[in-house]
């Protein structure tokens, strides 16, 4: 029997040496394949057995192939991964609001506001000029434009972060079913063996599959004997032993822009603010890009109520023969401070100057309005009558809510010193129509007649006080903006945009770093290293030229014995 | 991009190239990014690469875009006062040349023909001022005020010349809280309007008086007030918030609302006593107003008191407006009977009697007055006290006077008033009261009296030295109808004539002359000898044009003082554009100055520094060649080579 034994253990040292070399060669074939786990085949001195006195060793049995892997630092990994993923989406979003801003550049925004201010103020110069008049107007427009693009630009901005959105949810899904299509081939893989991760190609797709789910959402996984995983997100499953709950995008429809949020497709809990890339998109999308945009529409309304305001007390070089209100108004009959107008007006007056085209005499009519909450507050209504009561002018609402204004043959009307912004408000003889930054602006009524344009207080067309005014108002402050200043708003709202940009880059960096570290550690333990492979197979190739030597060497004694 | 540390153990290739790969593109990022900074000579790209730094940059980019509004601002003001100055230098030169023949005409010893050559000359200066007063420069009448579109000035049929412009200045932003006005308006430059009479007409308060327009205009800081009404059993305590009052009704719904619930009541109303002042009366008890700490709302209303039964409120003189009610001026007792009177206003040759009968605000007699198609300048005065009347014919005279009733003297608007000094009376030229002559007046009964007027200022002593010879007969007074004295004598029985002998006094009083009706009651009706008239250039220069033709040596004379005037207010206010100038060009320099240094300023913060680009270039360039280096060498060692 001894002969044969021999002969048997050193076979069996072929087949497991010949395995070595090909564990070898798969880690070679995998050195640089991303996410690849090195394996190293499992060797183990066989049992033995006894003849007569001697007790004899069976040789090596092949134990199987085993990844190497840390699973605590894989879970941690995830973690990070998480973390870094999230914060790169939020600082990728501030990259390109800022891209959008334009600002340090000549066309940002801030650039238009100046130059706009400097067209009044060149106009307040020279009241007279026809040239200088038009391209206050104009840069009024540009103004406005810039604002409205710049507002479509965010917009379309967020719109693109929704469809990531739904881009990440239909990916995660994939990645979810992968795994779980996965789960059962590698428990039935691994079955029949007593080691844990023989499947290692399926277990390597695995790995990555969680990897990348990791970074869209935060993922929790725990091995369950049979080798299949448990996934979970937060306190929520996504694969729970054969059940898998997938990721479900709800659509949302706020302010014309269409976002969205992800539930789980079970328990409904929302994922939307767990994590991950998905985390920092809908952030990006809700609180950077949509924080912005509140700031911008505060900055719009601000500037169009309060420019207004002064604008509506001035005079262009031509009085009105008929007008309409920009504003609708649908409940005629309620106090003018509780309707929704562009300015809220307060309690005060304003004067409305009748003009005789004939003679140039104008009788001046002061309309109070009453909104101090004391008795009956002025409605729509009450000023409709009220400036229809004025000789020469009629004045009615249209079915749409506007107030109609229109002088008798021969007349012409004007406004002044109105203290209760209730004109601004109305709509009427204001420079910007719209309410934010979305539909802001410039009257058609000034564009078509640039006369209207109200750069005096009544006199000659070198009446250039309003025109003053209005060129220092963009400096001085609003209190709708918290007492501040247009420019020092605006200011305000870049220097906030630029020093959170620059945190959430440290913190992606900082998160980022640590993710990597904790990838080389992973790379490090379970990398292909190709001169380690090198030794082994030097070291499978001795032992196997052994294990023939040891054949050879039994078949010579066997040829002496059958010769014998 | 950091790379973590290295544990210690095996090394796999994959980590080798993995970090080859990471410092490589490290090392290529900064690489490009110095190319940038070094192509554009930009710092940064975007304001979080540097936040502090783009923040302060920004309000740098723009200050800097401020900086060369205000220079603009600048340019365009220095070349219209430039142009204003070289217009202003011309009439000056006109001025000395229209003095130099009011000196030839003024002897005596002129013939009739070398006068009117003067006077031709005159005039063909005066058609050559009206050009330059109308100088056009940038699509600007520069002396128009805001009237900037057509010629301010014309030459008028009778040859008077005529402003139609305004008052107004144009102002421009030369820099933070730096403003200047751009224009001289004709009224600053010729004096083309006649110097108003004004007069405080003293508005009453009403309820509709706007708060803004109280304290002459300075309006009142409205806070919260604390109102405390006490009768003795019931005690009760409002805090009364003003803010946001605009009218005096405002005040009054305001504290009455708060006290309506009861159980004492208070009423607001205007103190009927004062007519300017608020008065708060509780149903019973007293009423105390104070201030809250921090405000002086309460004070500034004149209605802080301690309790008392009843507060009168002190005088918040209102601020006259073109809406002020003309029956609240004069502390509401109005402007009298404006039924068949009204004003009676002579401009030249034209005498025309407005009627204010429909008239109830001031906007109104400004209306009334502008329908007569005279050539007016109807405005409040800029302190609110007293309405403005002015005539924008320069060369004629101008009066506004009585049409039988009182209302151009409530108005404030009367030219010719008891207050009026005597030395004010025929030009200028003054009454000569205290040269030793008397005023002599042969009555109706044939009687001869002497009044001595030694020592009159105003016409007031005149009418009542006048007046203290006989009282109630021989009585003098204004015009009831026009401007002038009037001297009644009647003692109900003489019908002799009323003569006042022609000398210096009665000359210049307006009153030589008699009145030979049988009817006692008949007054003497003197002449205005205090017309109003625009003391410009234009006016002196047409007067002299006239006087030549008519050879009035009196008003040549006369016209002599008045030149100088003129000729010292001329170079006072080309010393004040010459000011302005110079103001324009010490900012501009300032404007110059500052720009370099917000220049340097941005640049310190923006700017990419080259040198520091280029050494950091060169060691990037080193780093990243012994990277290449040592990756390149050491990929070669591998146990494979060996087998």
């Amino acid at each position: 029997m001894s002969l044969n034994g021999t002969l048997s253990t050193a076979g069996r040292s072929l087949e497991v040496f010949s395995a070595g070399v090909q564990v070898t060669g798969e880690n070679i074939a995998n050195s640089s394949t991303p996410g690849y786990i090195r394996e190293e085949i499992i060797l183990e001195t066989g049992g033995s057995y006894s003849n007569g006195n001697l007790l004899f060793g069976i040789g090596v049995l092949g134990q199987g192939v085993q990844q190497q892997i840390d699973l605590y630092l894989e879970g941690r990994l995830y973690s990070a991964t998480t973390d870094a993923a999230a914060a790169d989406a939020r600082q990728e979003v501030y990259g390109q609001l800022e891209i959008e801003l334009r600002e340090l550049g000549d066309s940002d925004l801030s650039t238009s506001l100046n130059d706009f201010q400097q067209a009044l103020a060149n106009l307040a110069d020279e009241p007279e000029s026809e040239s200088l008049r038009s391209l206050a107007i104009q840069q009024g427009q540009e103004l406005a434009n810039d604002i409205r693009d710049l507002r479509v630009r965010i917009d379309q901005l967020r719109t693109d972060q929704t469809a990531r959105v739904e881009q990440l949810v239909e990916e995660a899904n994939g990645l979810i079913n992968e795994i779980a299509r996965l789960n059962p081939r590698i428990a039935g893989l691994e079955a029949a063996s007593n080691f844990s991760s023989n499947a290692g190609g399926e277990r390597s797709q695995r790995y990555a599959a969680m990897r990348r789910l990791s970074e869209i959402v935060p993922v929790r996984f725990r091995e369950n004997p049979s080798g299949t995983v448990d996934i979970y997100s937060g306190s929520d499953f996504l694969i729970l032993t054969g059940t898998t709950q997938n990721l479900e995008v709800v659509r949302t429809n706020t302010n014309g822009v269409i976002t969205n949020s992800v539930v789980a497709s079970v328990t409904k809990a929302d994922l939307s603010r767990s994590g991950g890339e998905l985390r920092g998109v809908i952030e990006g999308r809700d609180e950077i890009l949509g924080g912005f945009v509140e700031k911008l529409d505060q900055f719009a309304s601000g500037l169009i109520s309060e420019f207004n305001r002064l604008h509506a007390s001035g005079e262009g070089t031509t009085a009105s023969t008929t007008l309409t209100s920009l504003t609708e108004v649908f409940d005629s009959t309620a106090a003018l401070n509780t309707i929704d107008l562009p300015t809220v007006p307060e309690h005060g007056e304003f004067e409305v100057k009748i003009h005789n085209q004939l003679t140039g005499l104008i009788e001046t009519t002061t309309i109070p309005i009453d909104l101090d909450g004391i008795g009956t507050d002025t409605s729509l209504t009450d000023l409709q009558a009220a400036l229809d009561a004025i000789p020469n002018l009629s004045a009615s609402i249209t079915p749409r809510g506007q107030l109609q204004l229109d002088a008798a043959s021969g007349y012409e009307f004007s406004f002044a010193n109105d203290s209760s912004g209730v004109l601004a408000g109305l709509g009427i003889n204001t420079f910007f129509s719209g309410s934010d930054a979305a539909s802001i602006g410039v009257n058609a009524a000034v564009i078509q007649n640039a006369d209207l344009l109200a750069t005096g207080q009544g006199g000659g067309p070198s009446d250039g006080r309003n025109a003053s005014r209005l060129a220092e108002f963009l400096d001085g402050p609003v209190t709708a903006l918290g007492d501040r200043s247009l420019t020092g708003f605006y200011e305000n709202v870049i220097g906030e945009i630029a020093q959170s940009s620059a945190s959430e880059r440290a913190i992606s960096e900082g998160v980022a770093t640590y993710r990597d570290s904790l990838q080389s550690q992973r790379d490090q333990f379970s990398g292909v290293s190709l001169d380690e492979e090198a030794l082994k197979l030097i070291e499978f190739q001795h032992s196997y030229q052994a294990a023939a030597r040891i054949i050879t060497t039994v078949d010579e004694l066997m040829q002496v014995m059958l010769n014998l | 991009m950091t790379i973590g540390p290295l544990l210690a153990g095996r090394i796999p290739n994959s980590l080798i190239s993995q970090r080859l790969k990471q410092n490589l593109q490290t090392s290529q990022q900064l690489l490009a990014r110095l190319q940038d900074q070094a192509g554009s000579g930009q710092k940064f790209f975007v304001p979080s690469e540097s936040p502090a730094a783009a923040v302060r940059t920004i309000v740098f980019q723009r200050s800097l875009e401020r900086q060369e509004q205000y220079q603009t601002s600048v340019q365009t003001s220095s070349s219209f006062l430039a142009a204003s100055e070289l217009a202003l230098q011309s009439v000056n030169d006109g001025l000395n040349e229209a003095k130099s023949i009011l000196l030839n005409g003024s002897g005596n010893n002129m013939s009739e023909a070398e006068r009117l050559t003067l006077a031709e000359d005159v005039q063909a200066l005066i058609q050559g001022l009206v050009g330059t007063a109308n100088t056009q420069f940038r699509g600007r009448y520069l002396f128009g005020g805001s009237q900037s579109e057509a010629p301010p000035f014309e030459i008028t049929d009778s040859g008077a010349v005529r402003y139609l412009g305004d008052g107004l200045e144009i102002d421009s932003h030369l820099d933070s809280g730096l403003t200047l006005s751009n224009n001289v308006d004709g009224i600053s430059a010729f004096a083309a309007v006649s110097e108003p009479v004004l007069n405080d007409v003293n508005p009453a308060l009403t309820l509709q008086t706007a708060i803004s327009s109280l304290n002459s205009g300075l309006g009142v800081e409205l806070g919260q007030i604390t109102v405390t009404v006490d009768d003795g059993v019931n005690q009760q305590t409002a805090t009364v918030d003003l803010t946001g009052a605009r009218r005096i009704e405002d005040l009054q719904t305001r504290i009455e609302a708060a006290f309506a619930a009861g159980p004492i009541t208070l009423a607001v109303d205007i103190d009927p006593a004062t007519s300017s002042g608020l008065r708060l009366t509780p149903s019973a008890g007293t009423v105390e107003v104070a201030d809250i700490t921090g405000s002086a709302t309460a004070a500034q209303l004149g209605i802080e008191s301690p309790a008392v039964a009843v507060v009168n409120g002190g005088n918040l003189n209102p601020r006259l407006t073109l809406q002020t009610q003309l029956s609240s001026l004069n502390g509401g007792t109005g402007i009298g009977v404006t039924t068949g009177t009204g004003l009676q206003i002579t401009q030249g040759d034209r005498t025309v009697t407005v009627d204010l009968s429909t008239a109830t605000t001031v906007e109104d007699v400004f209306n009334s007055l502008q329908k007569t198609g005279l050539d007016l300048v109807t405005e409040i005065d800029p302190t609110g006290r007293g309405l403005i009347v002015a005539s924008r014919v320069n060369g004629v005279d101008f009066s506004i006077g009585e049409n039988g009733g009182q209302n151009a003297t409530l108005l404030g608007l009367r030219t010719l008033t008891g207050t009026t000094t005597l030395a004010e009376l025929d030009g200028g030229l003054g009454v000569p009261v205290d040269n030793g002559t008397p005023l002599h007046i042969q009555r109706r009964d044939g009687t001869e009296v002497e009044i001595d007027l030694a020592g009159a200022k105003n016409v007031q002593q005149v009418l009542d030295a006048i007046n203290a010879v006989d009282p109630g007969v021989l009585v003098a007074s204004l015009n009831a109808v026009g401007n002038g004295i009037s001297i009644t004598d009647n003692d109900g029985v003489s019908t002799g004539p009323l003569i006042i002998e022609e000398n210096a006094i009665s000359s210049a009083l307006g009153i030589a002359g008699q009145e030979n009706g049988t009817n006692p009651a008949t007054p003497f009706v003197g002449v205005d000898k205090n017309p109003q008239e625009p003391e410009g250039v234009f006016g002196i220069l047409v007067r002299l044009e006239n006087a030549l033709r008519t050879g009035d040596q009196r008003e040549l004379n006369r016209l002599q003082p008045l030149f100088n005037d003129e000729v010292d207010r001329f170079n006072a206010l080309r010393g004040e554009v010459g000011a302005k100038l110079k103001v324009l060009e010490t900012v501009a320099n300032r404007l110059a100055d500052r720009e370099v240094q917000i220049q340097a300023d941005l640049s310190q913060e923006f700017d990419a520094d080259l040198t520091e680009v280029i050494t950091q270039t060169n060691n990037i360039q080193i780093a990243l060649q012994a990277t290449l280096q040592i990756a390149a060498q050491s990929s070669q060692l591998t146990l494979l080579s060996f087998l």
